[in-house]
């Protein structure tokens, strides 16, 4: 009775059971979780349906009107609620279409508003594809949009997001990354170390480091001045930190005390190379002529340092009142030795009426400013109004002999046969600056047509040496095998052949042609063999040494072996290049010859 | 019976059945009823959540409301919002006042990271540019630069397209990086003006070279897929600040990369140097390859390979030496490889000083002694007694240069202790050998401008007649006057032996003299001299004047003692000289009248 009741029970207990498991059961498939939440969800009110791939371009085509109806709105808040009711619950493609139909849409106030947040949200859960999208848009926009990318690809993956910046090409590599090390809050400083390393961006990161660095202490001009001094980056991003520092100070300061901005800047830069020229530059961009009145009363040694770099300034925007400023007696006996660097800038600003402007230039430094309106000119116009200028001049009664051999130089790269032939019909050749001009020129035609450059040579007198010139220029380019044909016609003078020697045996043993070295030994006389030999040693010990061990021992005879162990030994006494052991054996070649 | 004996059972069977359906169907009604209500009360909870962090808006106390906003976004933050919340951000932030928002939105500046925060601060920005755009603007002034930059971007793009001119107007207020800014904003977005409408616009608001960089970017752009050459060069002469348009340059010098590779180097190497970017762009081609940049450089004209070469691994070596260096040992043989190997190990050296020693074998012989010698300068640097000390760890080393290294210490050592420098070249240094002599060469600079009479006595009795060459006296003099101790120097020439040393000594002096209104006395030290010296003397003065001080020159002539003299001076002034690069006509006439036909 009792076994009855208790399987009585046990029935109740286990029915009990079970119908609760299938109520929920029941009412789980009848009143889901999902759709419980759902009820309440705004994206109902919008009617996305996000179910099927087949409802999606129905779906989509829901969108693109609404998105047109989203751009139309003309409060940003509510256009931004609208977008995200619409983005509620899509996939990465449909934003992607979205976004890629937004960019076919005719301009209208506020669509690039909507694509910015577009392109946010896709970046959030398809970065690659935002990213991609970026490129399809107008080029002035790409930086703005890259860096709403960058910015959200760091939130959700910054090593993803470095890794596909680094390969990107500048500008937008250095823009991408900089706003992820900005904008990421997710990896340690070690892990972006690390991962700089391995993506090959250690210098985007240093150089962000730096800034960083740099805009703590921004607002102490000499802290950040010295930081950026002891930087160790490039050149560019050294300038960029000076111009920085120095335009958020004279934002700050104003512009009503130079001088002691200018005090500061030489207590900072008065050791450097020329470092203060962009942050003195900065300073006197403004109004250069105040700034150099204040200069102008500043200690000697600062006016010196900072003279020219505010100059400049000045003869860019005043070149007259500038330079008249400058050639006063008092002021060029207290300044002549930087004169100079004042005549630079002047005789830019006005080569364009440089010989009205002559005049201007005291007597002492009408040659120098020749020089430097021919150079510049040179630079910037055809060679005819260059010789026009000079014939010029010479009438005029000046010399422009130097400013004639310079020019003769910068034409033979442009045209060398012209620029020989000018020169050998103007230029002295009597004198050692005429024949290096000639010199120079057949050099570059050497290049272009070297049997030209020869006959060219061969057809001036021997002891100006012309055709070793062409050699010579030859050998420096590397064109070793032009050069060896042309050495057989070298006119090698008796009096001076030491230098050329040394050249040809430099540089064709620099670059490992022992045996085109000796081979041109074997076609000397005797007398000009040993010269030949002696000057080899040098660079044979110092660039080839191996070559030299091995080889020495081998050479034809003990004259040679000789010669050539003496000068090495010679050598040695300037220069410590061998080894005990080696000079040793060195010495043996002469010790065995000479018993 | 059977009857009976089946009743039972089949009361019992319907008995059991009744049991079964009367516990399911309670159990299904506890089951139903049960999810219900967890369903309804985890609905209620998450409401109840939203409640709270949401804030209702609609409270009547600021400070309620403000707590509850700053819970939810707090909430948002924390948690990650999902994308379907954000709406529910817009919409709550959109009900609370203008205060409040500003408020938050100064708050939002120092909250730390989370991956909504910059969703969150743009939407609180979109919200006060809506209200107020130049209180939006004043919001921004808390944010660090970067985090500005971007909602300052916002910030007018809205307010140019409500408006127009309002917004321009306070870009101008701006400081020059947040006006840049500012005004590309605008720009961007208001791209359905036409140029003119722009161009009038920007004229009123003096914004003129804003509209032309704007309007020069679009033109290049409009070249750079076909021909990023001219769009370079069109960049080079536009006459806008250079440094503004860096990011331009970058974006035409790579897309000329991508036509013409690595041979735009060297048209690089030619264009005029633009402060502050001429050296991005070379590294931003070379980063590309740089070891296939290193050797298309060792095959350009020879006149520039070093600067090129040595502009690569600079940068390289920075980054990666070990990379730097095994890429120039891969370069043929040739005077260029020498040069950029000998780069590399200085640079290696510089930086790392202790690795260089410990591989030092590793390096090619020829770069041993410059990379001993730069290791030598570092340790001197710190203390050079005990680099001293170092020196026979050097000398073991083949290719090292013992000598050299002595010297470079030596050299930093005379910098803050001159005195101690020449003791020791003193105490160990062979008497007379070349090695005391060059060392001392390298010192007495120095020690000359601390005690002057010892520099020079010591000067005096170290030259023996095998180191004539050397010019010890000369240093010492050199010295002096660099530190414009010209009186000091004067009273010193009279130790000075050598009789070449003594006329080039007394030249420097006598020019110096000279160009510091003290004709007269260089006079005086002419009286130091013997007659023949004089002559040397004073032709060498008046060389050393003519370049800048013609008049001088002419001065000093017509002062000098004796006919003898002048004519001397002159005749040699006018031997191979070309007079009229230094003298105007009449001063040529005068040097003439000194001289006969």
């Amino acid at each position: 009775m009792i076994k009855m009741q208790q399987n009585r029970l046990l029935l109740v207990l286990a029915s009990l059971v079970g119908g609760v498991g299938l109520g929920v059961l029941i009412a789980f498939l009848v009143f889901p979780m999902n759709d419980a939440d759902l009820g309440d969800s705004p994206s109902q009110e919008v009617r996305i349906s996000t179910q099927t791939n087949n409802d999606e371009q129905a779906s989509l085509a829901t969108v693109s009107g609404d998105l047109e109806e989203i751009v139309e709105i003309e409060i940003a808040s509510d256009r931004r609620g609208a977008l995200y009711q619409v983005l509620e619950n899509k996939s990465g493609d449909q934003i992607e279409e979205l976004l890629r139909q937004s960019l076919h849409l005719d301009y209208s106030k506020n669509l690039y508003a909507v694509q910015r947040l577009l392109f946010a949200e896709l970046a959030r859960v398809d970065a690659e594809s935002s990213l991609e999208l970026v490129w399809e848009t107008a080029r002035t926009r790409w930086a703005t949009l890259l860096n709403i990318v960058a910015n959200h690809w760091s939130s959700i993956a910054p090593e993803e997001a470095l890794r596909t910046f680094s390969s990107l090409d500048e500008p937008w590599k250095s823009l991408a990354i900089k706003t992820v090390f900005q904008s990421q809050g997710t990896l340690s400083d070690t892990q972006v170390a690390e991962l700089a390393d391995s993506f090959d961006i250690a210098d985007h990161l240093a150089t962000w480091k730096y800034d960083v660095r740099i805009e703590e202490v921004i607002e102490e001009p000499r802290k950040a001045f010295g930081l950026a001094l002891q930087a160790d980056t490039t050149e560019s991003h050294r300038i960029r930190m000076f111009t920085h520092i120095t335009s958020h100070w004279i934002e700050r300061e104003g512009t009503e005390n130079i001088s002691s901005m200018l005090s500061v800047v030489y207590d900072v830069f008065a050791d450097t190379r020329f470092l203060w020229t962009p942050v003195v530059s900065e300073i006197a961009v403004s109004n250069p002529e105040v700034v150099w009145q204040q200069l102008s009363s500043m200690p000697i040694e600062v006016q010196k340092l900072f003279a020219s770099d505010v100059f400049k300034q000045w003869v860019d925007r005043d070149p007259v009142t500038a330079f008249q400023t400058v050639t006063t007696q008092e002021y060029l006996d207290a300044n002549e030795s930087d004169f100079y660097s004042l005549l630079i800038p002047w005789v830019r600003a006005v080569a364009d009426r440089f010989l009205e402007n002559l005049e201007l230039v005291p007597v002492n430094w009408k040659n120098a400013a020749i020089d430097l309106a021919v150079d510049h000119l040179t630079e910037n116009s055809p060679p005819n109004r260059v010789i026009q200028l000079l014939t010029q001049l010479k009438s005029m009664g000046y010399d422009p002999t130097e400013a004639a051999e310079s020019f003769v130089g910068s034409w033979s790269y442009e045209d060398p046969i012209a620029a020989v032939e000018w020169a050998l019909e103007n230029l002295d050749l009597e004198s050692f600056s005429g024949r290096s001009s000639v010199s120079f020129a057949l050099g570059r035609l050497a290049l272009l047509n070297p049997d030209t450059a020869m006959e060219l040579a061969l057809e001036q007198p021997e002891n100006m040496a012309l055709e070793q010139g062409v050699v010579m220029t030859l050998l420096r380019q590397g064109q070793f095998d032009r050069a060896l044909s042309l050495i057989p016609k070298v006119r090698v003078s008796s009096d001076y052949p030491f230098s050329y020697y040394r050249g040809v045996n430099l540089l064709l043993i620099q670059a490992g042609r022992i045996d085109d070295v000796l081979a041109l030994a074997d076609q000397l006389d005797q007398t000009e063999k040993t010269k030949f030999y002696s000057s080899m040693a040098r660079p044979w010990v110092r660039f080839e040494l191996d070559s030299l061990l091995e080889r020495l021992p081998k050479l034809p005879t003990s004259e040679t072996r000789t010669v050539i162990a003496q000068s090495v030994l010679r050598e040695q006494e300037y220069y410590p290049y061998l080894t005990v052991e080696e000079i040793e054996f060195v010495e043996s070649f002469i010790s065995d010859e000479t018993n | 019976m059977n009857s009976t004996t089946t009743h039972p059972h089949r009361t019992k069977k319907s008995s059991v059945y009744l049991i079964l359906m009367a516990s399911v169907s309670l159990g299904l009604a506890i089951g139903v009823a049960g999810y219900l209500v967890v369903n309804w009360l985890f609905n209620f909870d998450e409401a109840e959540l939203d409640q709270i962090a949401v804030g209702s808006g609609k409270s009547n106390s600021n400070t309620s409301s403000m707590e509850t906003s700053t819970t939810k976004i707090n909430w948002f933050i924390a948690e990650d919002a999902r994308r379907s919340e954000l709406h529910q951000v817009v919409e709550e932030l959109s009900k609370l006042s203008p205060q409040q928002l500003l408020d938050l939105t100064t708050k939002s500046s120092t909250q730390s990271w989370s991956p909504h925060l910059h969703t969150i601060q743009e939407i609180l920005v979109e919200l006060l540019v809506q209200n107020s755009p130049s209180e939006a603007l004043a919001s921004l002034e808390q944010f660090p630069e970067h985090r500005r930059h971007t909602l300052l971007h916002l910030v007018f793009t809205h307010w140019s397209t409500t408006n127009f001119e309002e917004a321009l107007t306070a870009a101008t207020d701006l400081s020059r990086s947040d006006k840049r800014v500012a005004i590309r904003a605008i720009f961007e977005e208001r791209s359905d003006l036409s140029n003119q409408d722009l161009s009038l616009v920007t004229n009123k608001f003096d914004l003129e070279s804003e509209f032309d960089a704007w309007e020069q970017e679009k033109a290049i752009y409009g070249l750079l897929e076909q021909d990023p050459s001219t769009a370079f060069n069109r960049l080079l002469t536009d006459g806008i600040e250079d440094s503004l348009q860096r990011e331009l340059y970058q974006q035409v010098v790579e897309k000329w990369f991508e036509y013409d590779g690595l041979n735009i180097l060297t048209v690089l190497d030619d264009a005029p140097s633009i402060s502050g970017v001429s050296s991005d762009l070379f590294d931003l081609v070379v980063g590309h390859d740089r070891r296939a940049a290193l050797e298309f450089i060792s095959n350009v004209d020879e006149s520039r390979r070093n600067g090129l070469g040595y502009q690569v691994l600079d940068n390289w070596s920075r980054y990666d030496t070990e990379a730097a260096l095994q890429a120039a040992l891969d370069l043929p043989k040739s005077t260029f490889r020498n040069w950029m190997l000998n780069s590399v190990v200085r640079d290696w050296a510089e930086k790392a000083p202790n690795s260089v020693m410990d591989r030092i074998l590793e390096i090619p012989r020829l770069y041993r002694a410059d990379a001993v010698s730069v290791v030598a300068s570092q340790l001197a640097v710190e203390n050079p007694k005990n680099a001293l000390e170092q020196i026979e760890v050097f000398r073991s080393i083949p290719g090292s240069y013992v000598d050299r290294s002595i010297q470079t210490i030596l050299r930093s050592w005379s910098e803050d202790a001159p005195d101690l420098a020449v003791d020791w070249i003193q105490s160990n240094l062979k008497e007379g050998t070349r090695n005391r002599i060059e060392a001392l060469t390298f010192v007495i600079y120095q020690y000359a401008l601390i005690d002057p009479e010892r520099a020079m006595t010591i000067a005096v009795e170290e030259i023996k007649p095998e180191n004539s060459w050397s010019a010890l006296e000369r240093q010492v003099i050199s010295a002096l006057l660099g530190a414009e101790r010209v009186d000091t120097a004067i009273g010193l020439l009279d130790q000075i032996q050598d009789d070449s040393l003594l006329v080039s000594s007394a030249t420097e002096v006598g020019t110096v003299l000279v160009k510091a209104n003290r004709m007269d006395d260089s006079f005086l030290v002419a009286d130091l001299l013997t007659e023949d010296q004089r002559l040397r003397y004073f032709y060498s003065v008046t060389v050393g004047l003519m370049d800048t001080r013609s008049s001088d020159v002419l001065e000093l002539i017509e002062k000098l003692p004796s006919e003898e003299l002048q004519t001397g001076v002159v005749e040699q002034l006018m031997n191979g000289r070309t007079l009229e690069r230094y003298f105007n006509a009449e001063q040529i006439e005068t040097l003439r009248s000194y001289v006969s036909e």
